[in-house]
Parts: C-alpha cells; structure tokens; sequence
C-alpha cells in the first residue's frame, strides 16, 4: 500500500494548486517519478502530517521546537510526544514505534509443537 | 653525438596548473549576517504586536480614560557551538620544497606558487567557510521553516525554465511567470512585516532562463539590458540581487571520479528581508550569532609549533549559531527551475 504524504509548501503545477498540510500524491500533481522522489528528498511532501495550530507567522518547526522546551519542561502528554516524534522535524527524539496490537501476527510456534 | 631526447627535460609550466578555483563566493553570510556577540549562548527579546492594537480611546466625561496596555515579550535564545580545524605544516615540506630537486627549485622554474603557511590557512577558513555555507543552505532551504504562507514549490509548467505557451505565440500565456512569482513573495513578505525584502537570491545558472522567459521579454520588448540594475527592473524587485553559485564537491574523496559537484542552493530561489547591522526592534530573517575571541575577532588564526612532530600547526576557529529569527521574513520558492535546466 502506497505511504500517504502531505503538502509541507504550498505547490503549483500550473493545472494543480495544492495547499500546505493537504493530502498529496504523485497523481494529484500528475509529475515523474523522479520529480516526485526529489519533491520527497526536498521536504516538499513528507509522510509526517503538517502540525496543526501552527500561527500565521510563525513556522512548524518552531512551533514544534516550542512544544519541544515544552515537553523538557515535562508539560507534554503522551499524545503530544508522539506528535513530535512522527513530524520528523527532529530525528533525535526517534521514530514513533508501531504499537504491538498494530503488528502483524506472528505464527505461534508453540500451538504448532502441540498439535 | 648524443641522442637529443636525452639532452631534455620537460619543464613544469609555472604559469599554467588545472584546478578548481580555490575561492568561492559564499552566500550563507549574506542572508544570514553576522551579529556579534560576546557570550557564549543568551537570550534576545522578542516584543509582542501591542503597539499596533487599536484601542479604545474615547473618554466621556467624569469617567477615566481608558489605559493603554503595555508591551510584553517573549524571548528566543541562542547557543554556539565552536567550530574549528587545523592542518599542519611539516619540515619535511618545506625541507623538500626548497631542496635541490624540489618544486622550488629554479630548475623546475621556481616556487610553482606553492606557500605552504599561506595555502595552509586559506585552506581552514575556506573548509570552515564551506560548512556553514552547507549549514545555512539546509537551513533556508527547508520549507518546515517557513509559516504555511511563504513557501511555494513550483513544479511542471510553472518552472521558469519552461516557456510552454497554451495559446502558441502568445507570450503571456505560459503558466510560468517568474516576476508573477517574485511579487507574490515580495507581498506576502511585507504584509507580515511591513517592510519589502532587500534581498533576493537566484542561482546563477537560473539567470539565462529569466532573462530570455518570454513575459520577460515581451514585458520589455523596448528595454536595453544595459541600463543599470537592468535586472532588478526586470524582475521587478528593487533590493540586493545576488547570484548563487557556491558548491562543494559530494564525492568526499578527493580522487574519485567522476566528481559530483553539488550546489548549495540548488534550483531554489530565497527572497526575504536581511539586516547586516544588528538593532533593536529587527524583524530580519535569521542571523548568525559569532562569539567573539579573546582578540576582538570571531575567526581568529592561530598558529604554534609542535617539536615532537617537526610540524607548525594553523588553526582558525568560528564559534556560532545560525537561527531564524523571524521566519515571516522569508520567502522560499522551491524548485523554481527544473531538474532538467542544468
């Protein structure tokens, strides 16, 4: 299954307008595979959604940076980290890890020796 | 009598040697200047928008007059770090250089320029030069730091390297539009700060593509590209224009081949408002806070000698932070030109 990316620039193809934050594909904009991938590398689109609240003025990694003092300040919830770690804005906080009931199954060796 | 091949040797050419250009032009510096500062990490204000609030001021009589709420700040910090390198300079070299059979040597005719102390220091600062260069570019480059409003990636037929025209031979109808794109910058820039960018940064390589857009020319069929500041007129921008041309070369060893000469600015183009001179009250784009030296400088070359290595080491430090300090001041067109372009 194809990753779900989102607009971190305003983007303009010229027949496509697309805004900050909205849900972007490779078809949307109709563009190569390598525009694309470059459109990825850039930061252009990530698989991390645009945070929400964000000010007029003001850009999302300081405004994550913001929740960032907060959570050293330990005024974060569990909801908030995780927020900032899947933004990818700041890789040394770490990868959200995939939660155990989101795993696929693993086989169960054990009812197999019984049977 | 004697074979006249072995009566010659090829000399070196002492006016002629291939390389790159050791020097470059850094840009980095540009848009995010220097300020001076005389403690390693520390605080700068940042004042609230009250003195633009309308209040209420009409006063009936026997009442108080309504007062006026004062100013609140927040504050930002900054924290540098040092940045430093060395190279030595051994005996041997010199030693070699100026021996009988060395480069120096008149017979190979002459010193080939070669300066070990001199290309030794020119080395360190360009190398410290060149990573800030890396760093700035990321940074100004990346659209997370912009608001949602000031970053535009342009893709297909709205490049200016595409002159695409819907309606054949009818110039104004090509979806690209590089002065369409650069006003758009300009106001976005100045409806948050009031004040118009002074600085716009195109790569160089982008500049044939502007000057020959079709909008362009049509635009100014009767212009003379020999007037001054021709090209601010063209654009339509009317501060500091600066080509970008700086790279570095990605292989990260010096003999492999084929080189890979990288662009710091890409196919980017930046446009924002950038003060050299710190004050108070700036709404600037970001800024390079330099720790000052115990010698009054902020890149101080120093030099000593090392006797259990026969060597004199060279070393120049830089101790700073790069910051955005207002990132409305900014404005970002990605990928203003095509993979293709160059």
């Amino acid at each position: 299954m194809a990753n779900t990316y989102y607009a971190w620039s305003n983007i303009n193809t010229g027949e496509v307008t697309i805004n900050v934050g909205k849900e972007v594909s490779q078809a949307d904009l109709d563009i190569s595979d390598s525009e694309w991938d470059d459109m990825i590398a850039q930061g252009v689109v990530r698989e991390s959604k645009y945070p929400e609240g964000v000010g007029a003025t003001e850009s999302p990694s300081g405004f994550l940076r913001e929740k960032l003092l907060k959570a050293y300040e330990g005024e974060l919830d569990d909801a908030d980290l995780k927020e900032l770690r899947t933004s990818g804005v700041f890789p040394e906080l770490g990868v959200e890890e995939v939660p155990a009931e989101a795993a696929p199954a693993a086989p169960k060796a054990s009812t197999a020796a019984k049977s | 009598m004697y074979d006249p091949s072995l009566l010659y040797i090829d000399p070196v050419l002492t006016n002629l040697s291939v390389g790159l250009p050791k020097d470059q032009n850094y840009y980095g510096i540009k848009i995010m200047p220097e300020t001076p500062v005389r403690t390693q990490s520390g605080l700068y204000r940042v004042f609230d928008r009250s003195d633009w609030l309308l209040t209420e001021d009409r006063r009936e009589p026997g009442t108080v007059a309504h007062e006026v709420v004062g100013a609140k700040w927040s504050t930002d910090n900054f924290q540098t770090h040092e940045h430093s390198l060395q190279v030595p300079v051994f005996d041997e070299e010199r030693q070699q250089l100026t021996s009988q059979g060395g480069l120096a040597d008149p017979v190979f005719g002459g010193a080939l320029q070669l300066d070990p102390e001199a290309d030794a220091t020119a080395k360190v600062v360009r190398s410290l030069f060149l990573n800030q260069e890396n760093k700035v570019s990321t940074l100004v480059r990346n659209t997370a730091n912009y608001p949602a409003g000031n970053t535009v990636t342009l893709s297909g037929g709205t490049q200016w390297d595409n002159y695409t025209m819907s309606t054949p031979g009818v110039p104004l109808t090509t979806s690209s539009d590089p002065v369409g794109d650069i006003l758009k910058g300009m106001r976005t820039v100045y409806s948050a700060t009031l004040r118009w960018p002074n600085l716009l940064a195109i790569p160089t390589l982008g500049l044939s593509y502007i000057e020959n857009h079709p909008r362009i020319v049509t635009r100014f069929q009767n212009f003379s590209l020999t007037i001054p500041n021709a090209f601010q007129i063209l654009t339509g921008f009317q501060g500091q224009i600066v080509l970008l041309d700086s790279m570095y070369n990605a292989t990260n060893n010096i003999d492999a081949t084929p080189l890979a000469y990288t662009q710091f600015w890409g196919k980017d183009v930046w446009l924002g408002i950038t003060d050299d001179v710190p004050g108070l009250n700036q709404l600037t784009f970001g800024k390079t806070f330099a720790q000052i030296y115990p010698d009054g400088t902020v890149r101080p070359t120093e030099r000593w000698r090392e006797e259990p290595r026969k060597a004199d080491l060279i070393r120049t430090s830089y101790k700073y932070d790069l910051k955005i300090v207002a990132p409305s001041a900014g404005y970002l067109i990605k990928t203003a030109f095509s993979a293709t372009a160059w």
